[in-house]
């Protein structure tokens, strides 16, 4: 058995008076990739964002490496903060910071919120740079750039903080088709080098070929979890039937 | 009809001039660069969810956008001394400028800041930054490229409305005009060359925030 990197557990969050996750539990094991598929509004970017508590779930628990937070008390800024310091994000809509070159970008967290000396975070960056097949792109701005290699600017930037574990937030939702394959390629090449990563996605052929876990959830409440061929191909469940015919025959 | 005296013209250059270079110009600066410090914490407070913080500043920025600025600075000058502060004309000038000044440039600050969108300020936490990283970091400086046009609008009318300190007696240029004019009734031409000047100050301050902008731009997509 490998250990979890992260363990969800019990996990519920309203907004307003709409419960968007229901007593959610799940674990990640250290060095697998997790894809969570569900039609939209179903609650798998809130459950997403819960791992690094940019959303605060009502009440269950966390773990992510040794934090663990529980909600059943209001967590204090301190813990949020730690256990965010475990994982790195990618969005759906990148969020570069657009005053900043590629290098600045991906600079920025190891040299401020580290405190790492700019000529060795500038020496990694041009690695993670390189590695991500971005070279010679280094002192572009984000708006110089097409959308997958702004979405790999991204990916460099998450990975440029050493975290224990990726969070991918549909990272290809936003790009136009034929940029998706490059971005889902990095994305692939990570997990070949043993990242840890939660993969929220509508492309259920990459869940098959990379995922080690799929998580189906829909409305707020996780309905399959299991291995791709199992919960993609094998399941019997009527809701995540009727999903996966409507995205992969649409 | 007067005669025009246009020999007073040539007279009058230099020492309108002075009262520009060691009146007006100096008067703007100090109040503009102290009002945007004001306004920067203006709008800090506005934006925090600190009651104690938000509540004043609302206070602060209603009062002094709900009066003349001539009244206030008559209640720094005139004013104050019954409450046993007394301030000389400058620092009186400099007081009411800059607040005057920080209450208005903390709205535009305010929505230059609100203006950046929330997933700046999430994707700053991601890397780890606090949010006075994020605001120092990322978030001013993108909003200072809203900011610079209304701003700019900002400075350009102090420039004119510290003519007003001439009747707190500083030294500007109107009151260099006016005590020129006053024994001479050469009213028209030493107001028409005080406006010429004033014009041509504000020219040059609309060419700078023309450049600033284009600096700032160089990572905007076109």
């Amino acid at each position: 058995m490998t250990e979890n990197l992260i363990e969800i557990r019990n996990l519920n969050k309203a907004f307003d008076s709409i419960q968007v996750l229901k007593d959610v539990s799940f674990d990640v094991p250290k060095g697998s990739v997790t894809v969570i598929i569900g039609p939209s509004g179903s609650g798998k970017t809130t459950l997403l964002r819960s791992i690094n508590l940019l959303e605060i779930p009502d009440s269950g628990s966390v773990s992510v490496g040794a934090s663990l937070v529980d909600f059943s008390n209001k967590p204090k800024p301190q813990e949020i903060a730690e256990l965010a310091t475990h994982s790195g994000m990618v969005f759906q809509a990148n969020n570069l910071f657009p005053h900043l070159t590629a290098l600045g970008n991906i600079t920025l967290g190891p040299i401020k919120a580290q405190g790492k000396a700019k000529t060795e975070a500038d020496a990694e960056a041009r690695k993670l740079i390189e590695e991500l097949g971005l070279a010679g792109l280094e002192l572009r701005y984000p708006h110089q750039l097409s959308g997958g290699q702004q979405q790999r600017v991204g990916i460099a930037r998450a990975l440029a903080l050493k975290p224990n574990v990726l969070l991918f937030d549909e990272p290809t939702s936003a790009l136009d088709p034929e940029l998706v394959g490059e971005v889902l390629r990095s994305i692939k090449t990570l997990a070949q080098f043993g990242w840890t990563m939660v993969i929220v996605t509508h492309e259920i052929r990459f869940a098959q070929k990379v995922a080690d876990q799929v998580i189906f959830m829909d409305q707020g409440e996780v309905l399959e979890v299991g291995t791709p061929s199992k919960v993609l191909t094998k399941s019997t469940n009527e809701r995540l039937r009727s999903f996966l015919n409507g995205i992969l025959f649409s | 009809m007067t005669n025009f005296d246009y020999g007073l013209v040539l007279k009058s250059l230099w020492p309108l001039a002075q009262g520009l270079i060691f009146g007006t110009i100096p008067l703007t600066l100090i109040s503009f660069v102290l009002g945007l410090i004001v306004a920067l914490a203006v709008a800090l407070a506005r934006l925090s969810n600190n009651r104690w913080f938000e509540l004043p500043a609302r206070g602060f920025v209603s009062i002094i956008r709900g009066t003349p600025l001539l009244l206030q600075l008559f209640m720094v000058f005139f004013g104050l001394p019954s409450l046993g502060i007394v301030l000389d004309p400058w620092p009186s000038a400099i007081v009411a400028f800059s607040l005057n000044v920080g209450a208005y440039a903390s709205e535009i600050i305010r929505a230059a800041i609100q203006s950046i969108g929330k997933g700046q300020w999430e994707a700053a936490k991601t890397i780890g930054l606090n949010r006075e990283q994020t605001l120092e970091l990322v978030i001013l400086p993108q909003a200072a490229r809203v900011a610079v046009p209304p701003l700019g609008n900002t400075l350009i009318a102090l420039v004119k409305d510290t003519s007003l300190a001439s009747v707190v007696l500083v030294t500007d240029i109107l009151r260099k005009a006016q005590e020129i004019a006053a024994p001479t009734f050469q009213f028209f031409l030493l107001y028409s060359v005080a406006a010429v000047y004033y014009w041509v100050v504000c020219f040059f301050l609309s060419v700078a925030q023309k450049r600033l902008e284009l600096r700032l731009d160089r990572w905007v997509a076109k």
